[in-house]
């Protein structure tokens, strides 16, 4: 049995004690998760910073050329916040920030080279802001440093559009003017509340009550004028939102308490206005919670280089991706990807589209033949002829489909319930308006501002923010991220969940290469491992991974056949890598390679998908309330095993392309079925885009995951029917807090059509329903969380 | 009594500058990283005794006699 050396699974790192996510780093025997992690270590040993940097320095031979393309002035400059003769300010993205030892690295930069002034990093965010002088040390040697000590900068084709997103700070600014107004206005309410009338002059009174107006007057127009502009909107469409009997109630609290007061005939309800807008704000603020780490909205920008070269006159000039046209010439070196549509120049190349068909496996092309945008080149340079602008080209023609334009929407469960709402008290203040004109015609202007006072759906208007704010934060915290409450609410209504293949049910390292004949010498496993050493096939890499730290031998006369396999002479032998019918001459399951000595079998390997664990149980779970499909851009060799694992699948379609998917989930949609999608990368960023909810699964949510309404980390992807089934759950708890809210206004509603409603019983009534409203609705999420396990 | 009136003004005033100070503190964008600082604290205090001992050792070279 050949013995492979176990892949360190849970390895900490000896610096910060996190779990290493890649191969750890061995420095002094100690492992280490990150560059930064091992820096660090290696600066508490020694002081002497800028010797340990010259040392660096020198060990980052790989690092020639990639960022030449800073150099270009066009680019550099949009790349700036700021620009001057000795100061510069660039923010950089720096995805391999992860721990408290990069933020001390970066943050202490200047100690590595004095041409760099400042650095600031956000952490959540993943970058930092640096400040340096170009006299001392250009962008590109700024790149490169960074580089060399870890933390390459990414330059994506989005980077400039994007400089630094400012957060909208609106709503914290109003929700401080509406809790200073809420205050202050209950404090000088407070002898009307206790009826300290007695010893105080009149002046007193007036001096309160004009106070507790002007107070007013910011929280009604700037904090809560947001209501006002949505009910009017809603309004001019014919489309009775929850904000217009809000907006209605608030404007005859403030009208009526105005009147009140300028007419000296009372205190007004200025406390309860400025009381209820405050609420509405911490609800909406509650709901708004975003994860900033995460973005949902990335396209193919994010994943396509800034610039890629190209060749002008023979020289290489570096070129923004959108300015490219056909008939141009470009390089593309090792690891970089095809920006656009082109021919190929040269007389070979490798080209993984694993990003674009979801598939792990490299095409050879020969010269003049097409590449499509999105490959990336595995191996030696190559020249290309651009043959359609990058927005125009195969891939990224996906994002010119429609579905990415339109923004999707759905009625909110209160939207639906307010239209009736507002018809009913509308219908109740009538009533009570006719009942007074006949029985005592003075009461009727209190009785119907009354009505419309208590009325005012606040509880109502609360429940749902309160519910969906502590639905996302319960799922955040399971690792499960959704973009908006908005897609709490849609995923209650799917009815169709379609899988991706690769990557969503199987784990994303794509299987691993399982060897079932025993028996292979150390011998033959240091020939595999030279073989493999030199193959750029998935497969051979993964047995070369397997090997590990397996010595290599020279090999005379390596050659790769496509399509068959690779082959090679050793001490006079013939050894050969590949499919079945070339090195044994007779057929073989698919995803099977054979390794034999001039003829005879040593041993064979065979690919397979590993699929999560927990699977089969989840799909029985969803299989009772959903019909359950999958989409593969793969080829058909799984669906024996799926069929077996999974019998819940009603479909299973192979060989999909990116724009096969969206039109499939488009077909299902027509049924009138609502779809829920689930994939990981670009190819199936059409589909999620089309979908009603789609879930982009990434087994690390900060890397890149397409266009999506949610994001879930792979390890609990298993979880999703307990997901779905706590988003039901959550729907009947606002539906129960509706109801509470509308016994609370059963009750005020009686009072005020007798004209009982007094301000200080207004004040009392309106905020206990509220926060009924809101320990309700957190509790029960809360209960029927923790009785998920979630 | 008239004094509340005085009060309540001056009170007003001082609630005000308040909130000003904390629109103040969310435009200048205080609240828009709230996770690096907090990491950040930690590091302080070798920088500055790194610092007091470059002090220290230019405070002595500059004053040996020559």
């Amino acid at each position: 049995m050949m013995q492979i050396r176990e892949v360190a699974s849970e390895v900490k790192c000896y610096h910060c004690d996190d779990l290493c996510r890649d191969e750890p780093i061995l420095f002094d025997n100690k492992n280490f998760c990150c560059t930064g992690c091992k820096t660090i270590y290696e600066l508490f040993q020694d002081d002497e910073l800028k010797d340990l940097y010259e040392v660096r320095n020198k060990s980052n031979p790989h690092l020639d050329g990639k960022f030449d393309f800073l150099k270009s002035e066009k680019i550099a400059n949009d790349l700036h916040s700021f620009l001057s003769d000795n100061h510069n300010v660039i923010s950089l993205s720096l995805p391999d920030i992860h721990c408290s030892a990069c933020v001390y690295i970066l943050e202490n930069l200047n100690d590595f080279n004095s041409g760099v002034i400042q650095t600031k990093v956000n952490f959540a965010r993943r970058s930092a802001q640096v400040h340096y002088n170009p006299q001392q040390i250009t962008l590109t040697d700024l790149a490169a440093l960074l580089s060399s000590i870890g933390y390459p900068p990414a330059f994506h084709a989005d980077t400039k559009e994007k400089p630094t997103k400012k957060r909208n700070h609106r709503l914290s600014i109003q929700i401080g003017v509406a809790a200073f107004c809420f205050g202050n206005i209950m404090l000088l309410s407070f002898p009307e509340y206790l009826g300290i009338k007695e010893g105080m002059s009149h002046s007193f009174d007036r001096f309160f009550n004009y106070l507790n107006l002007a107070l007013v007057l910011p929280s009604v127009f700037y904090a809560g004028r947001g209501y006002f502009i949505s009910a009017y909107k809603g309004f001019t469409q014919g489309f009775i939102n929850i904000d217009v009997p809000i907006a209605l109630g608030m404007l005859i609290l403030f009208v009526r308490s105005s009147y009140e007061i300028i007419s000296a005939t009372g205190a007004g309800y200025m406390d309860s206005l400025a009381g209820l807008i405050f609420f509405l704000l911490i609800g909406k603020w509650f709901q708004s919670r975003t994860y900033e780490n995460l973005s949902f909205d990335r396209d193919y920008k994010s994943y396509f280089p800034l610039a890629v070269l190209q060749i002008i006159d023979n020289e290489e000039v570096a070129t923004p991706i959108q300015q490219l046209k056909k008939g141009d010439h470009i390089l593309i070196r090792n690891q970089e990807i095809v920006p656009a549509d082109a021919i190929l120049l040269s007389d070979e190349a490798n080209i993984d589209y694993s990003f674009v068909t979801g598939e792990e496996r490299t095409t050879r092309v020969k010269k003049g033949a097409q590449i499509f945008a999105g490959g990336r080149q595995v191996g030696a340079k190559i020249q290309l002829s651009i043959t359609k602008a990058t927005s125009q080209s195969y891939l990224t023609s996906l994002w010119n489909n429609d579905t990415f334009k339109q923004e999707k929407t759905s009625l909110s469960l209160e939207d639906k319930i307010s239209k009736y709402f507002t018809g009913i008290i509308l219908l109740i203040t009538i009533v009570a308006a006719v009942y007074w004109y006949f029985y005592n015609p003075t009461m009727i202007w209190l009785v119907t501002t009354s009505v419309l006072i208590v009325a005012c759906p606040c509880a109502l208007a609360l429940s749902a923010p309160f519910t969906h704010g502590n639905t996302l934060r319960i799922l955040g915290r399971n690792k499960f991220y959704l973009k908006s409450a908005d897609v709490a609410e849609r995923l209650t209504e799917v009815n169709t969940i379609v899988f991706d293949k690769t990557g969503t049910i199987t784990t994303a390292d794509n299987g691993e290469a399982n060897q079932w004949i025993d028996n292979i010498s150390e011998f033959d496993q240091r020939i595999l491992k030279s073989m493999t050493a030199n193959s750029t096939h998935p497969l051979s890499q993964k047995i070369h991974l397997l090997l590990g730290k397996v010595i290599e031998v020279e090999l005379q006369n390596f050659q790769e056949l496509v399509g068959k396999g690779i082959e090679a002479d050793y001490q006079g032998k013939r050894y050969s890598l590949g499919s079945a019918l070339w090195t044994l001459g007779h057929q073989a399951e698919e995803g099977q390679a054979f390794f034999t000595v001039d003829g005879h079998l040593i041993s064979s390997f065979q690919m397979h998908n590993s699929y999560r664990s927990g699977l089969q149980s989840m799909m029985q779970g969803l299989s009772s309330q959903y019909d359950l499909q999958l989409l593969s851009g793969d080829n058909a060799a799984e669906e024996g095993t799926l069929k077996k694992m999974i019998p819940e699948l009603s479909q299973m379609i192979f060989g999909q392309k990116p724009n096969d998917k969206l039109a499939h989930v488009k077909s299902i949609q027509q049924s009138d079925s609502k779809v829920l999608m689930l994939g990981d990368g670009l190819n199936d960023a059409g589909a999620l885009s089309q979908s009603d909810v789609g879930i982009a699964v990434a087994e690390d949510v900060s890397s890149f995951s397409p266009a999506c309404d949610a994001i879930i980390e792979g390890s609990i992807f298993t979880k999703l029917g307990d997901f779905l089934r706590y988003l039901r759950g959550a729907r009947h708890i606002i539906i129960a807090s509706f109801v509470i809210s509308f016994l609370y206004n059963i009750v005020g509603l009686s009072f005020a059509v007798t004209g009982h409603l007094t301000p200080v019983f207004a004040a009392v009534l309106m905020p206990l329903s509220s926060i009924t409203v809101v320990v309700f609705t957190t509790l029960a999420g809360n209960l029927w969380a923790e009785k998920l396990n979630l | 009594m008239s004094v509340i009136f005085v009060l309540i003004l001056v009170s007003m005033v001082v609630a005000g500058g308040f909130l000003s100070l904390f629109i103040w503190a969310v435009k200048s964008g205080q609240f828009e990283d709230t996770m690096t600082p907090s990491m950040r604290v930690l590091f302080d205090d070798k920088k500055k005794k790194k610092q007091q001992n470059q002090n220290i050792n230019e405070a002595e070279t500059s004053s040996s006699p020559v």
